[in-house]
């Protein structure tokens, strides 16, 4: 069985790089951006199962990729989750408005973004849940 | 010594008037006044743009009378600058509500003497430089408030980004994705992971505290049933205390009463106070929470059996960032962190209160309470009683004010208002009357509103201040005045100041 694939677009090195060990041994193809230019284009030739993106980057930011994401026929149907140290209602809220799925809020516990990504890869074989 | 001259600008029309301030002030020993002197409001406005005044003195009631408008236009051009109203013995009314309305002080003509006159006008001055400097001061205090708030909500960003890779790399590490660990390996992985999310808890806090003394954390208003949001929180900790080997348990009676409040904070304020009590009770100890209706408000109580907190320490580990010592173990200090601090904001912002009582290697009980009808963002309306027989402002006032939620009531004469008055029990908050009314006179309804109820707010809308009514009026109690044609920006203003007045009585009778 093909391995399913996560595209982490995330400016903080340290943090792309442990993510993506996390997700490996969770038995996920991962690729790895480290800013939001070329995620569109990515997105739309590789055809990930699931997008993992940080907000605070410089620009263009986690938002503003998100809705570019979400308004492409192309790419809408891909869940999206949406990574961020900013806490506040008001910025999970925006990210919700942009067309996240999720929203995870940093720093996380690995065992709950692993939860939350395989509810959101495998929503029909699985319960949906809101973790 | 050369002294420097008091510089007034004396706004007044009758030359005779203006002759006899200027003596009355040349007389005055040891303080020289340079004075000049404006006809009109208008020329008055023109002096201010040019030069810089100590005080203006301003007679509201000249020819051409623009009223309370000059006082605001000149308080608008020159804030720095005290104004002292000059009236007759007749208007003082109109001194009055002049003096609500900012302006520094009054002198009644033909009552004066230099001496007098010298002496408010300087402490006119002191009082205005006095108020500026406060203003200054607590804008400043404000500027910096918002600044911390800010540099709270950044650093708490920032440091979230470092702590992200502490917490994903040290659960990388325990998960063995770079081989097995061998048990100091893994022992001291734990701890860097355990003590990462402790920082993440202490940094979440700080932000959450730092909003909630801002005032920028928003309270919801949910209808909450607080047996049942006992029951799920204490449920939810049943793990955390089995872990601990202590018996959690909740003795409620079978009726509670439903309260105004954000679920999730007061749920955010049990979890904390439950949380503490396991934190700080011995294995094999117990915590209980109660709750009860008693004097209109909600008690719940968390009791444990834990070493209890030394009386000197009661009010202040409700404060931030305080370590306290448990009575009976003076050898480790624990950090409470900032959870009651958090609690205390939360109870604040629900009109409750929250205390201790304690002894000391018996437990702490915990306490707070919630007014039961009283809520969060409770919005109060007034009863409005408006009296005029002119239809077209009674409508003005009424879509004005319904605008503003209140409910009102409109009568075209003073015995309709009596009547109304009488109907309804007396209760209108505020009544906005007409002195020259047919039917009953203006002054007869307050009679008659005065007769039965203290509280309610008088206001009279006038074109011409007539000074006999008004004082007629003001025997039976305080009025307020504002001029026809009136702003509606002051009918607002004045709605809402008895608005908070009656908010605070009823924060007062229900506390």
């Amino acid at each position: 069985m093909a391995k399913n694939t996560i595209l982490i677009i995330e400016d903080d090195a340290d943090i792309l790089e442990s993510l993506a060990i996390t997700l490996e041994r969770q038995g996920f193809s991962i690729s790895k951006l480290p800013d939001g230019k070329r995620a569109a284009a990515q997105a739309v030739n590789e055809k990930p199962h699931l997008i993992i993106m940080d907000v605070m980057m410089p620009p263009p930011d986690g938002i503003e990729v998100c809705r570019a994401l979400k308004s492409n026929d192309k790419t809408k149907n891909i869940p999206l989750i949406l990574l961020s140290a900013r806490t506040q209602p008001q910025d999970i809220e925006n990210g919700f408005k942009a067309g996240a799925d999720r929203y995870i809020t940093k720093p996380f516990q690995n065992e709950d973004l692993i939860s939350t990504v395989k509810a959101l890869i495998k929503p029909e074989t699985e319960e949906d849940q809101i973790s | 010594m050369e002294i420097k001259p008091i510089k007034i600008l004396l706004v007044e029309d009758i030359p005779g008037d203006v002759l006899m301030l200027r003596l009355m002030l040349s007389d005055v020993k040891g303080t020289k006044f340079d004075i000049a002197e404006v006809n009109s409001p208008q020329k008055g406005l023109a002096q201010l743009e040019k030069n810089e005044f100590d005080a203006v003195l301003l007679n509201l009631l000249l020819k051409n009378n623009t009223g309370f408008e000059s006082l605001l236009r000149i308080q608008e051009k020159a804030p720095q600058t005290p104004v002292i109203i000059l009236t007759s013995q007749e208007d003082q009314a109109m001194a009055f509500e002049a003096v609500r309305k900012g302006a520094q002080d009054y002198l009644v003509k033909g009552k004066l003497d230099g001496n007098l006159l010298y002496r408010v006008i300087h402490y006119a001055i002191e009082r205005h430089r006095v108020m500026e400097e406060l203003k200054e001061k607590n804008e400043e205090l404000e500027r910096l408030n918002s600044l911390k708030s800010e540099f709270v909500s950044t650093v708490s960003h920032e440091l979230r980004t470092p702590l992200t890779v502490v917490l994903s790399a040290s659960n990388n590490l325990l998960d063995g994705a770079f081989g097995n660990l061998n048990p100091d390996q893994n022992k001291w992985v734990d701890k860097i992971n355990h003590h990462a999310l402790k920082l993440h808890q202490m940094i979440s806090d700080i932000l959450d505290l730092s909003k909630l003394q801002s005032g920028k954390a928003e309270m919801r208003r949910d209808l909450v049933e607080p047996g049942k949001l006992i029951e799920v929180t204490v449920a939810n900790l049943q793990i955390l205390a089995k872990e601990k080997k202590i018996s959690l348990s909740q003795q409620l009676p079978e009726k509670l009463p439903s309260i105004w409040g954000d679920t999730g904070r007061l749920e955010q304020v049990l979890t904390n106070l439950i949380t503490n009590a396991i934190k700080f009770t011995p294995a094999g100890g117990s915590v209980e929470i109660s709750a009860e209706e008693r004097d209109k408000h909600l008690f719940v109580a968390v009791s444990d059996t834990g070493p209890g907190i030394a009386p000197e320490h009661r009010e202040i580990i409700f404060d931030r960032f305080r370590q306290i010592r448990s009575a009976g173990d003076q050898t480790s200090t624990k950090g409470i962190g900032l959870g009651l601090a958090i609690c205390k904001e939360i109870l604040d912002q629900h009109q409750g209160s929250i205390w201790v009582e304690s002894e000391a290697g018996k437990g702490s009980r915990f306490q707070f309470k919630i007014p039961i009808e009283s809520a969060v963002d409770r919005r109060p309306v007034l009863k409005i009683l408006v009296v005029d027989d002119d239809p077209e402002i009674c409508s003005l006032l009424e879509s004005l004010l319904k605008g503003n939620g209140h409910l009102i009531t409109t009568a075209k004469n003073g015995k309709q208002a009596i009547q109304y008055w009488h109907e309804k029990n007396s209760e209108y908050d505020v009544v906005f009357l007409d002195l020259m009314l047919p039917g009953a006179s203006g002054v007869e309804v307050i009679k008659e509103i005065r007769q039965i109820k203290s509280r309610t707010e008088v206001v009279i809308i006038t074109a011409y201040p007539d000074s006999k009514l008004l004082f007629e009026g003001m025997a039976y109690g305080p009025l307020t005045i504002i001029a026809k044609p009136f702003d509606p920006k002051n009918i607002l203003e004045v709605t809402q100041k008895f608005l908070s007045q009656k908010a605070s009585r009823g924060n007062k009778e229900a506390a």
